[in-house]
């Protein structure tokens, strides 16, 4: 299957870099093979039946704490009201918590994607410089789902910032969840559901133990 | 003789001659001044303006004033602008109709400028950054969680791909991982557009409203309340019009029709503003002055009629006021050359004080010539009796008038200046006309002193006394309680077109005009002031330039490009073809486990409700929910896509409303509540003031000048009080007799002044003048009581002052004030209208006090001082 996914991604970008700068269009084409080398390698490891669950988390949060903006992430999803309101010890709680949350995030989104069946629909750069790749997944109910990944610094240092499936942006969506917890039970409260999503819903406390 | 006597002998020596005089000069000399009445009319009618003014009733030396006078020098444009308030059912079909009207007024030669920050492509395009973060989170969270909707309905969806769309929702949810707050307002806001579509209504959904996500904070609010845009128009006013804003206020009346027929919206226009309000008010003033007018000669006709007994009589007296009215209007329009809206009144105030001179001379000569009297013995007797105290109401009067002309009240003032000359012209003009007229006076039949106007005064005048004063006591608590209502808005119409655009403006404090100003000399000042001001609880915000360049420009330009920007391209695609089938029956199927009471729940029973398939591929539904579609999808497409821009790239139009031609810049401040409520309105202008050295705006001047109208008043009340004792004194020389005819008036006031606080009546700019005139008016009725009894005791034995024509006069001259100044009470305009029922409330108090109290006092006054008089007989 993958080697479908390398020519039809080469045939598309070509096409959807029409119009675009020699530089433009190198950084569109970075940015595609940025992100299909990122799925290619995120695949394999979840394709992989000799690692251990344990070991494929690992290994995938190296990979996504390597190739996301994790630290533009965690900033982004806070917003500044919440910053500007919490203490010192508060925020460097939310920052050691807020790496790990997105790497686990990731892992989870990416879990949900199942088989491995990614075509690249277009891209283009957006107007702050990014390139926005859109491909379409199909989810492991058999349902498509269209995720543009959005890649900064494609031809130096490339990195995923965001993540939008089926429009919806994932830093919006975060940031909205978080500033909606903050705002309504505050800091800590955030910091509690963080450490919970972290840890997984096994070692969440039921409420009705209480 | 004494002193008394013996002043009140030279007095009537001068009106003899004058009054000899001018019978010699017979119907010749009627003639000459009626014909120097015209050419004083003309005169009048040619050079005489109005000032509707408020502020300009106040001296504009004072510091306040001259803050407010610099402000408007350094920002003109903000000091003469129309606010045009359209109203409409959503959000889109409001910009679309400001910006027609915008558009057919930038036309107009008529319109400078027309500012509308809610429809300017700047604003349009940069709105989002200028949301706070927690807004914008708010907008770009919708955005977000409506975007698979967005991009699958594309620019033209149907209705059915619509339902389908909605049924798919909960799986979006579900795929993105997100709340279905959004959704469940769309279910609520779908259902309610159904219902009223079902119910044969027109309501739109209002799209723009709910992807900016304000029902998430504002609650289960139905977004069926209008959408009101706010448009600033600099035009040309016409100055040398009467109505400087008519022909403007006309043609953007004009242009909103035109905006309504090009756009097929349904669309409410309000027009306010300084000039607007002027020219309603001005109409309001002419139309309620110009009626009460007429009322008031017709009302006076009668009561001449009534008093006199003679159509003939009644007509020579109609003619002296008429007279007199001409000379004063030519008196006002050389020397003040504008009237205001206190000043204005003058009109009718002499219609009352003229006549009074008429009443009492022509009653007394008809009277003397009832009783068989030749014509000039009966003058030369009338100006014995009544001349002196007409001489000295006319010099008390208008002494009492002039009070207020060392006081910053210019306003009043200049009514008292106008008055003051009116009073004696009219006095003038009395002692010209009538005795020239001696020739042409009837002969009545009556003894008018027969018909006294309290026939039982005499024999119950002990009890009417005490419950007089007792009253007047009881009332000064009661009276103590009036309070001063310093918003010219209280004066004005209240149903209005411009004071009711105004009110709706005041309602809210994104809208409200009463905010403050202060110039300072740099930006940074202005940023420094506005960070610190902003802080304070009762100011919602405080606006420099500085404020128009958003902070954080960078983290938000983030956020709206990684929300949104891949929604951008997907909203120009054409809907996902195979979702168009039978969404309806989809979207009931997917809703079918919705809980009871949901919104979810009652979007399936008003789905279900109606199946006739007419109903659903109509138009109304399709108009109703999508009909804006296309043009909902433009508006998210131009204010999604911000840039970062500074000071320098704001337009032109902002930056000449916060950064004067002099280099200075404009901090403004906005109430943080409504503050139609005068406490909140003191706390803000306090707020303001702990920041500021000399703030300006309407607030501060309803405020200071309440201060400088209550000063006045008690300095003019002062001044009057002493002015007319001192006259009194100095011609009367007792000071018991000044007593007599002054401390009814004191009881009159507070009887006055209790009727007016139950009657449920605040002083204001307009009714004020009850103060002075209270003195003015009243001491003449004091004056002719006392006087006239003096004259009758000097002429021999004292007779009842209730068997003369005076108490008549006194009763009739009141009643004719009254009758003036209650026809003002029915003028539209609530100012004149408070005046009149005010000044009418105020004679008829000064009428019951000096009629019961004052006879009764001088008699026992000449009691005491008279070597031999006969005491009145009960």
């Amino acid at each position: 299957m993958r080697l479908v996914v390398l020519p039809l991604f080469l045939i598309l970008s070509s096409f959807s870099a029409w119009g675009d700068t020699p530089e433009d269009q190198a950084n569109i084409a970075a940015a595609e093979t940025f992100v299909v080398d990122l799925t290619e390698q995120v695949f394999t490891m979840m394709e992989n039946a000799n690692l251990s669950e344990q070991d494929r988390r690992e290994r995938l949060g190296k990979l996504i704490n390597t190739h996301i903006g994790v630290d533009f992430l965690a900033r982004l999803m806070l917003a500044r009201e919440h910053r500007d309101a919490a203490t010192a010890d508060q925020l460097a709680a939310y920052h050691d918590l807020s790496r790990a949350f997105v790497v686990d995030m990731f892992i989870e989104r990416i879990g949900e994607l199942g088989e491995n069946r990614l075509t690249i629909s277009e891209s283009k750069l957006t107007r702050r410089g990014d390139v926005s790749v859109r491909t379409q997944l199909r989810k492991k109910d058999g349902g498509l789902v269209d995720v543009d990944w959005r890649v900064r610094n494609p031809q130096e240092k490339p990195q995923i910032i965001n993540l939008a499936a089926n429009g919806v942006s994932l830093i919006i969506v975060k940031r909205d969840e978080f500033s909606s917890i903050a705002r309504n039970d505050g800091f800590d409260a955030l910091l509690n559901a963080m450490r919970q999503s972290i840890a997984g819903p096994d070692t969440a406390s039921d409420p009705s133990e209480d | 003789m004494s002193r008394v006597d013996r002043q009140l002998h030279h007095i009537e020596a001068m009106l003899q001659a004058w009054a000899r005089w001018s019978h010699r000069g017979g119907p010749k000399l009627i003639l000459a001044v009626g014909v120097a009445a015209l050419l004083a009319l003309g005169f009048a009618v040619a050079n005489l303006r109005f000032d509707t003014s408020a502020s300009d009733m106040i001296n504009s030396a004072l510091p306040y004033r001259q803050a407010e006078l610099r402000f408007k020098d350094a920002f003109p444009a903000l000091a003469e602008t129309l606010v045009v308030a359209i109203e409409a059912d959503t959000e889109l079909e409001a910009d679309d109709l400001a910006k027609a009207v915008a558009r057919i007024l930038e036309d107009d030669p008529l319109i400078e400028e027309v500012f509308a920050p809610t429809i300017h492509p700047f604003f349009e395009k940069n709105g989002l950054l200028y949301q706070s973060e927690a807004e914008l989170d708010r907008t770009l969270a919708t955005l977000a969680k409506a975007a698979p909707l967005l991009r699958d309905l594309g620019r033209t969806p149907s209705v059915d791909l619509l339902f389908a769309r909605l049924a798919k929702g909960q799986q979006d949810a579900a795929d993105a991982d997100f709340d279905t707050d959004v959704l469940d307002q769309l279910y609520a806001e779908i259902d309610r557009v159904i219902r009223n579509v079902q119910a044969g209504g027109s309501t739109k959904l209002d799209w723009q409203r709910v992807l900016d996500g304000r029902t998430q904070t504002d609650g289960d609010i139905a977004l069926d309340e209008p959408v009101t845009r706010i448009l600033s128009i600099t035009p040309v006013f016409d100055f040398a019009s009467l109505q400087p804003a008519r022909v403007v206020v006309e043609r953007v009346r004009a242009a909103a029709e035109a905006a309504r027929a090009e756009t097929g919206h349904t669309v409410t226009i309000g027009i306010t503003g300084t000039q607007a309000l002027r020219t309603e008010e001005l109409r309001s003033v002419a139309s309620g002055v110009g009626f009460a007018f007429a009322t008031s000669m017709v009302l006076v006709a009668i009561l001449l009629l009534s008093a006199l007994r003679s159509a003939r009589m009644t007509g020579i007296a109609v003619g002296v006021l008429l007279i007199s009215l001409c000379f004063s209007l030519a008196f006002a329009a050389a020397f003040v050359g504008a009237l205001n809206l206190v000043s204005v009144a003058f009109i009718v105030l002499l219609v009352g004080l003229g006549i009074d001179f008429v009443i009492h001379l022509t009653m007394d000569i008809l009277n003397r010539v009832a009783r068989g009297e030749a014509g000039e013995t009966a003058l030369e007797a009338s100006i014995h009796a009544v001349g002196p105290a007409l001489f000295l109401a006319a010099i008390t009067t208008a002494v009492a008038f002039l009070s207020f002309s060392p006081t910053d009240f210019t306003g009043m003032a200049q009514l008292g200046f106008i008055s003051s000359a009116g009073v004696l012209i009219a006095f003038a003009v009395t002692m010209t006309i009538v005795p020239a007229a001696l020739g042409l006076l009837p002969k009545p039949r009556t003894d008018l002193t027969q018909q006294s106007v309290l026939p039982h005064a005499p024999r119950f005048g002990r009890v009417l006394r005490v419950g007089v004063v007792g009253l007047s006591l009881a009332a000064l608590p009661v009276a103590a309680t009036l309070d001063f209502n310093a918003d010219p808005m209280a004066l004005r119409d209240p149903n209005s077109p411009s004071v009711v655009t105004f009110k709706a403006l005041t309602d809210d404090p994104d809208t409200t005009p009463y905010r403050l100003n202060q110039i300072v000399g740099t930006l940074d000042d202005a940023r420094d002031l506005a960070e610190r001001a902003g802080d304070h609880p009762l100011i919602k915000r405080a606006v420099s330039l500085a404020r128009f360049v958003p902070d954080n420009q960078g983290e938000k330009l983030d956020l709206i490009d990684l929300a949104v920007e891949d929604l951008l391209q997907d909203l120009e695609r054409e809907p996902a073809p195979q979702l168009a089938h039978n969404g309806r029956a989809d979207l009931v199927a997917a809703l079918s486990d919705a809980e009871d009471g949901s919104a979810a729940q009652r979007l399936r029973a008003s789905l279900t409700a109606d199946t006739s398939a007419d109903f659903w591929a109509g138009e109304a539904i399709r108009k109703a929910l999508i009909g804006d579609w296309s043009r909902m999808v433009d508006r998210i497409t131009s204010k999604l896509s911000p840039d970062a821009f500074d000071l320098n790239d704001l337009p032109p139009a902002i930056t000449r409303r916060y950064v004067a031609q002099d280099g200075r810049y404009r901090v403004e401040f906005v109430p943080a509540e409504d503050i139609l409520d005068t406490d909140k309105r003191a706390a803000f202008l306090a707020a303001v003031e702990s920041f500021t050295t000399e703030p300006s705006g309407p607030l501060k001047v309803y405020f200071r000048g309440a201060e400088v109208i209550a000063k006045s008043m008690r300095e003019a009340a002062g001044i009057a009080a002493l002015a007319v004792s001192g006259i009194l004194l100095m011609l009367l020389g007792r000071p018991m007799l000044v007593a007599i005819i002054l401390v009814p008036l004191v009881f009159a006031a507070a009887l006055a002044g209790a009727v007016n606080v139950l009657l449920g009546q605040s002083l204001n700019f307009a009714n004020v003048i009850v103060l002075p005139l209270l003195i003015g008016l009243g001491v003449d009725s004091g004056i002719h009581l006392a006087i006239r009894r003096r004259r009758a005791v000097s002429s021999g034995p004292a007779p009842s002052l209730y068997a003369t024509t005076t108490p008549r006069a006194v009763a009739y001259s009141a009643l004719t004030t009254i009758a003036a100044f209650g026809s003002l009470s029915m003028s539209a305009h609530r100012g004149t209208a408070s005046m009149g029922l005010m000044l009418a409330v105020a004679i008829a108090c000064i009428l019951v006090t000096t009629l019961t109290l004052i006879p009764a006092w001088t008699a026992w006054f000449d009691q005491r001082t008279s070597p031999a008089p006969k005491t009145d007989t009960p």
